[in-house]
């Protein structure tokens, strides 16, 4: 970008990138570049368009092909909104096979509902191809705004002994991942190998699908914050969860298996040895509360095209059943229903929105340190995945 | 703002229910039925029950709750829902009424037709509690006064005769609007009447405006950042200046405006309760009583305004027609309900000083008034001047101070002037005030939830942190009627003396420019 600031294209130039649109910069000049876009922004907020570059952390994304890099920057765009960043977006083509490196920056920018100031955050994208990719943590390093915490949202299903992988979980203090983008073969062995290496560099590992169950996990314990059903809690003897399908492809079971390890470490549950039988289309298995057996059971619900998780139903020794249920016409409400076998059940509808990928990136963002929930219920998920071993 | 109760509520309740271990929120309120007194008012219609539906719908209310609405005219129960389906779909937060949601709300919405002098009412409420409480298996009651003031201890009376203030297998809770009085003397009576049939601990005297996220953040910002504390004193500040401005007129409600006036209507509660927050010292927990029991204290501290001061302390305005957003609205005599003659105050500034170590000598100015130019509410902290002229202005004008203001309505946020050398190598310095702003909606773009939701969830779940006690009532009222019974003098202003749509009485300029000082322009 040229110097002469005063002139009227330039201007309109940065607003242009102000606007949305992206500008390819010299990969050594992107700092600067950037000081001479808010610097171009300031002289504008003078003459009655203000706006205000705010960063409250680094956001360093990784993915593969345009298409996804075009979904992630769509992502950011929105979390932006709360979460004023600065995001350094890694495009890979490792299979490419002339090595090359490319950068462009851009901003995302919102007006407040009430008016005012717009408020923007700033992208800069680098384009890594074939031998560049396994290089490019030393062009973004450089860049991470200090004294921030550094978000890596690694938008794929990571390959652990990955050099780019590595270098960039060195400067990271958190590590973000999705495990319903992982082939569910491999999701065991994944999630393992990810808790050792966050816990031994001590990163704090977030999974989107963690997230996709804060209001399952909220509703739940609200059958249980006060008596009459409190006292079931115990004697839960039977847990059943059926999980959407999506036609033509296997069922996920990792979300399901994350609700029953948050519940099984909660309470204290224990996997029963040899009790686990996976087959392909259902997961049942038996856990030992203090109370007794505990008996999951997972299937898919063939009825119910989608997302994510469709029901939940716990039942207790005496008859008492508490349970979550996605409404077949209206799946983005829920009934929530007690039965007791003393009287005083209940059924009520709530919002059951299925949360976009923004909303569970902007939670997991929110977050600043470890969450011990997860840790333990991601330990007794990848147990019951491995049937025990 | 997470109390220190909340805090040993979370240890004790995740004993209780350990699936709460590390969740964000920590309970829901446990079943409970919801009484309200005045069910086909405004009040019910835009804020109530709509805060309810929301909070229905985001799944914070607990299974087994209800609402028995009580007013006067006759109406069935699917005429009671189908006036509050109405309410919901025009005031909710949530765009689109959710037709189940709805549904499954409503069906718990009841209707009690009664005068609130007949004790019949009440012997019919008692037993519809009695059926509902028979499913539910709950026993949990909240009363919710919101009626015209007048029948607050008609109501309170009446329900201890019912026998309906307190049970042994669960909580009774009541809330009573504003305004809690309207003066010493019948808020000191109504407290007696109150706790004649409840306690203390079953009364919630609400503010609304202390349901908004900003002004517990005021207390956030001032004891979570160590930066602030240390100049937060005479020492640094010069003083302090609180707008509570609104645009709009008094929207039909000349009846009850004529006899509050702004005096009543803003400065005792929310006027004062914003500046017990900003001047307060740091309570030793946040504990609801801990947090009011310094509240209070500021409140005490509050130097009465003799009679003979009046005049030097405050300046009183009436709006006259006038021109707002480019709209012709009437003067105050001329809207509905009000005398001809009125002299009813419109717009009050006042200056107090708060005789403490930390605020002695500081003037705080207060101004509140309707039909000003906008809505905006705002505390400034105003501090004081570097003592040497290090820099000289080009102009020989003193350089701007520094300003931290924190903005209530309409967007909240908190915002820094300082002074900034203009970049450029000219030989004369140039210094310009820059703003560093912090906008809630902005950096942590979330939809605050209204006030009345948090307020309805806070008194179900037993948290008075955000209500005000029955000292911190009366000792507000302490204050306000030194003010007003200098007003009986004979000599009342000579009304309209405002303009709508302009910032007030040239009085009130003229007030504080006596004291070498400037409103802030908003
Ligand atoms: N409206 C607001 O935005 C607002 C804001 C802050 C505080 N407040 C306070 O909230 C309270 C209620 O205000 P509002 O504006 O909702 O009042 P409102 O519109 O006048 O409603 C009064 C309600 O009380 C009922 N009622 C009156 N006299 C009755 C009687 N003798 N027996 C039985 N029912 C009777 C009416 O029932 P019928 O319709 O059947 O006659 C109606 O439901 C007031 O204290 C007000 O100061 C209101």
């Amino acid at each position: 970008m040229a110097e002469v600031v005063d002139g009227m294209e330039v201007l309109d130039e940065y607003r242009a990138i102000l606007s949305g649109e992206a500008r390819r910069v010299d990969v050594p000049a992107v700092e600067s570049e950037l000081t001479q876009l808010w610097k171009a922004a300031a002289r504008d907020s003078l003459e009655g368009q203000p706006v205000v570059r705010a960063c409250v952390l680094n956001l360093v994304g990784y993915a593969q092909g345009d298409d996804v890099a075009q979904h992630i920057n769509e992502v950011i765009s929105q979390v932006s909104a709360r979460h004023p960043s600065r995001s350094i977006i890694i495009v890979a083509d490792p299979g490419a096979k002339s090595a090359g490196l490319r950068a462009s920056i851009s901003a995302h920018c919102q007006i407040p509902p009430a008016g005012g100031r717009q408020v923007c955050s700033e992208q800069i994208t680098l384009h890594a191809s074939g031998a560049a990719v396994d290089e490019v943590h030393g062009t973004v390093l450089p860049l991470l705004v200090p004294g921030l915490p550094v978000f890596l949202w690694w938008h794929d299903e990571p390959l652990l002994d990955n050099h780019l992988f590595q270098e960039l979980l060195d400067s990271c203090d958190h590590l973000l991942i999705d495990s319903a983008d992982f082939a569910p073969e491999r999701t065991a062995a994944l999630l393992t190998g990810l808790q050792r290496i966050t816990q031994e560099n001590d990163i704090t590992l977030s999974d989107l699908n963690w997230s996709r169950l804060t209001h399952w996990r909220e509703l739940v314990a609200q059958f249980f914050d006060a008596s009459p059903g409190r006292q079931y809690l115990d004697r839960l003897d039977a847990v059943n969860v059926e999980i959407a399908s999506i036609h033509g492809k296997k069922p996920d079971f990792t979300e399901g298996l994350l609700l029953i390890g948050w519940l099984a470490s909660r309470l204290g549950w224990v996997l029963e040895e040899g009790a686990l039988r996976p087959r392909l289309d259902a997961m049942s298995f038996k856990l030992k509360s203090g109370a007794g057996p505990v008996t999951v059971k997972l299937t898919p619900d063939p009825h119910h095209t989608g997302e994510g998780l469709h029901s939940l139903s716990l039942r207790a020794a005496g008859g008492a059943i508490f349970a979550i249920s996605r409404k077949a016409d209206d799946p983005a409400c829920g009934i929530v229903s007690a039965e007791l076998p003393e009287g005083g059940g209940y059924s009520r509808v709530v919002q059951m929105d299925l949360p976009s990928e923004a909303t569970l990136l902007s939670d997991e963002l929110d977050s600043s340190g470890h969450d011990a929930s997860f840790e333990e219920a991601l330990a007794h998920a990848v147990r019951f995945m491995d049937g025990g071993q | 703002m997470q109390t220190e109760r909340q805090n040993e509520m979370t240890i004790e309740e995740t004993v209780e229910n350990p699936l709460r271990v590390g969740m964000r929120s920590q309970r829901t309120p446990e079943p409970n039925t919801l009484v309200i007194f005045g069910a086909s008012g405004d009040l019910t219609q835009r804020k109530l029950v709509p805060a309810l539906y929301d909070l229905s719908l985001e799944g914070l209310l607990p299974g087994g709750f209800a609402v028995v609405g009580m007013a006067r005219r006759p109406k069935t129960n699917s005429e009671f829902r189908s006036e509050m389906k109405d309410a919901v779909a025009q005031h909710s937060r949530t765009k689109s009424l959710q037709p189940s949601a709805w549904d499954a709300f409503a069906a718990n919405l009841y209707y009690c037709q009664a005068e609130f002098n007949d004790p019949g009412g009440y012997i019919q409420l008692a037993s519809m509690l009695q059926k509902i409480e028979s499913e539910t298996g709950c026993h949990n009651r909240l009363y919710y006064l919101a009626t015209p003031p007048r029948y607050y201890s008609e109501i309170a009376k009446r329900l201890g005769e019912a026998g309906l203030t307190r049970r042994d297998d669960g909580w009774t809770r009541i809330i009573v609007e504003k305004p809690f009085g309207r003066d010493l003397a019948s808020a000191a009576e109504l407290n007696r009447t109150l706790l004649s049939v409840f306690s203390e601990d079953q009364v919630y005297r609400i503010d609304h405006y202390l349901g908004k996220d900003t002004v517990q953040n005021i207390l956030v910002f001032r004891f979570a950042n160590g930066i602030f504390e240390p100049i937060w004193n005479r020492r640094y500040i010069d003083h302090v200046q609180i707008t509570v401005a609104e645009s709009i007129g008094i929207e039909g409600r000349g009846g009850y405006y004529e006899r509050a006036g702004v005096i009543r209507d803003i400065i005792q509660n929310h006027a004062l309760q914003l500046l017990s927050l900003a001047a307060m010292e740091p309570p030793a927990t946040f504990e609801p009583d801990a947090v009011r029991d310094e509240k209070v204290k500021v409140l005490r501290a509050v130097r009465p305004i003799p009679s003979e001061d009046e005049q030097a302390s405050t300046v009183r305005g009436q709006y006259g027609p006038g021109v707002i957003s480019g709209q012709r609205v009437a003067s105050y005599r001329e809207e509905d309900k009000v005398a001809a003659e009125s002299v009813t105050e419109t717009y009050l500034a006042l200056r107090l000083f708060i005789d403490n170590w930390r605020w002695s000598g500081v003037p705080f100015y207060i101004r509140s008034g309707k039909r000003l130019p906008k809505r905006v509410t705002e505390i400034a902290i105003i501090f004081k001047q570097p003592p040497l002229a290090l820099f000289p202005t080009t102009d020989g004008s003193r350089i701007e101070p520094n300003v931290l203001s924190i903005t209530i309505q309409p967007d909240e946020g908190i915002s820094l002037n300082f002074g900034s050398k203009v970049p450029g190598t000219g030989a004369a310095l140039r210094i310009r005030p820059v703003e560093m702003d912090f906008r809630y909606g902005t950096s942590f773009g979330v939809a605050t939830p209204d006030a009345y939701e948090r307020l309805l969830l806070d008194s179900m779940l037993g948290d008075a942190t955000l209500f005000t006690r029955r000292d911190e009532v009366e000792v507000a009222w302490a204050f306000i009627n030194t003010i007003t019974e200098s007003w009986t003098n004979p000599q009342p202003p000579s009304f309209p003396n405002y303009e709508a749509g302009t910032w007030g009485p040239d009085e009130a300029d003229e007030f504080i420019e006596r004291d070498g000082r400037k409103w802030r322009r908003l």
